[in-house]
């Protein structure tokens, strides 16, 4: 049975009989630039550690130098600076979203950008097998929790699912922005917005939970600069409980008056019948996270 | 013209059959929009570039299908590939035991049940009349990888339709 041909038309058929919704062009030309901003952010970051890796090799070449009679110099490598690539903490790594695993370690991503273009970073150290994607994921008996930080370009609207078109009208200051978060579909407030302080920073923390059920789809809680970040794995459909934290990283900040866009948020989630090991392990991967501005 | 102006009119002008080639290989409608606007967001960022070209739709085609897969191997969300592909939708023989037709609701659910990288490599050699090195180029693998997702998709297909006793009435057991 040759089926090629017969198959080329049923692919043919099949397209044709589809009438495209009209294209919303103001959208696409949005999210193109927000892609843009992120390339350009990247790209500033690369410049940024290739800089610093620069200057801890010639630091390093220079105590060699003057050292050069008492033996091989140690590694040196500047760990004052906010953009350097050694923590008091041990070794960071940068965060990849490829790959199928992330192992143990200390990592660091950009969320965000201030008013100035200079990227905003969150480190965090995880301490399990955690799975990549634009934020890391961890799974433990086919149950998903996970972990984010971010700066919203848009959240989630309608039903919450991804054929949704999301809000961009993020809000620009922690409260409203909590107010929103406090909102998305289909979720229940189990902590309204609160003021504490996080991560050294003001914060209005709030906890959600959330109907993530999508038919074939994934729910959506926000667009970022770091692409979409959904909360639909795997096949258990259970509700998701959220804890969310935004901040205002600008306090205290002398360098940065205002951090442009919309307040950072950070956020840590599992489906309902995580063991008690996962919200642990998920809750540590949280405690340490470190927001870093100021390049 | 504006780079803004000049991605626009392409988009408005080519809106259309975009969004069928989407819709193919996403095998969804709410799929198709959202892997057309994340291609088209893409290829704004380059738009400099890619409207230069002498035939910026037939790039943005095959950045179609390479957003496609490469979203399946980010993987913010997850495929759930299912064991079997389902039975076919009505009887294809018929009953005057003549040479089946088997149209697009036959073949578009085996389709879409495909993974989605044997369904680019279906869509991209049966829709788009790619060669197996165009397609190989277009989703970043091997020409044998081509050849062997779209021998397993094809197998897969035949194997669903002789299951629906289709095969046994084209002649095949």
């Amino acid at each position: 049975m040759n089926i090629d041909p017969q198959l080329r038309a049923a692919l043919s058929e099949e397209a044709e009989m589809q009438d495209a919704p009209e294209p919303n062009v103001d959208r696409l030309i949005s999210g193109g630039r927000a892609r843009q901003r992120h390339r350009n952010m990247i790209r500033a970051w690369i410049v940024a550690a290739v800089a610093v890796v620069v200057a801890g090799g010639v630091y390093g070449l220079a105590q060699v130098d003057t050292g050069a009679t008492s033996g091989p110099a140690p590694a040196v490598t500047p760990s004052s600076s906010p953009s350097s690539t050694v923590s008091s903490e041990g070794s960071v790594r940068v965060y990849k979203d490829e790959g199928a695993e992330v192992l143990p370690g200390r990592y660091r991503m950009v969320v965000g950008l201030d008013t100035h273009d200079v990227p905003i970073d969150a480190e965090f150290t995880l301490h399990e097998v955690w799975l990549s994607g634009n934020y890391p994921v961890l799974r433990d008996a086919g149950i998903y929790g996970g972990l984010a930080v971010y700066q919203p370009t848009a959240l989630s609207a309608g039903t919450g699912c991804l054929n949704d078109n999301p809000n961009t009208h993020v809000a620009q200051t922690p409260t409203k922005l909590a107010q929103q978060l406090a909102g998305l579909p289909r979720s229940t407030v189990l902590q309204p917005p609160t003021p504490v302080t996080a991560f050294g920073h003001p914060a209005m923390h709030l906890q959600l939970r959330i109907m993530q059920r999508c038919g074939r789809g994934v729910y959506r809680v926000a667009e970022t600069l770091r692409g979409g970040h959904g909360i639909s794995y795997g096949d258990t459909l259970t509700p998701v409980v959220i804890d969310f934290w935004v901040e205002d990283v600008s306090t205290g900040r002398p360098r940065v008056d205002d951090i442009g866009g919309a307040p950072i948020v950070v956020e840590t989630w599992h489906q309902a019948g995580a063991s008690s090991q996962m919200v642990n392990e998920i809750a540590q991967a949280g405690d340490s996270i470190k927001i870093v501005t100021g390049g | 013209m504006s780079g803004d102006e000049d991605f626009a009119e392409f988009v408005a002008a080519r809106w259309a059959s975009l969004f069928r080639l989407a819709y193919l290989l996403a095998a969804s409608r709410s799929g198709a929009e959202d892997l057309l606007q994340t291609t088209l967001e893409k290829a704004y960022v380059n738009w400099s570039r890619i409207g230069r070209l002498e035939y910026p739709e037939a790039y943005v085609r095959r950045m179609l299908a390479n957003t496609l897969v490469s979203s399946r191997r980010r993987g913010w969300f997850r495929e759930r590939p299912v064991d079997e592909l389902p039975e076919p939708v009505g009887d294809a023989a018929g009953d005057s035991g003549e040479m089946p037709v088997l149209d697009r609701h036959l073949f578009w659910p085996l389709v879409c049940a495909l993974p989605a990288r044997q369904r680019a490599v279906i869509v991209l050699r049966y829709y788009e009349d790619l060669s197996e090195a165009q397609i190989a180029e277009v989703l970043g693998c091997a020409p044998g990888t081509v050849k062997s997702q779209s021998s397993a998709a094809i197998g897969a297909l035949r194997r669903a339709l002789a299951a629906s006793g289709i095969g046994e009435a084209m002649g095949e057991s």
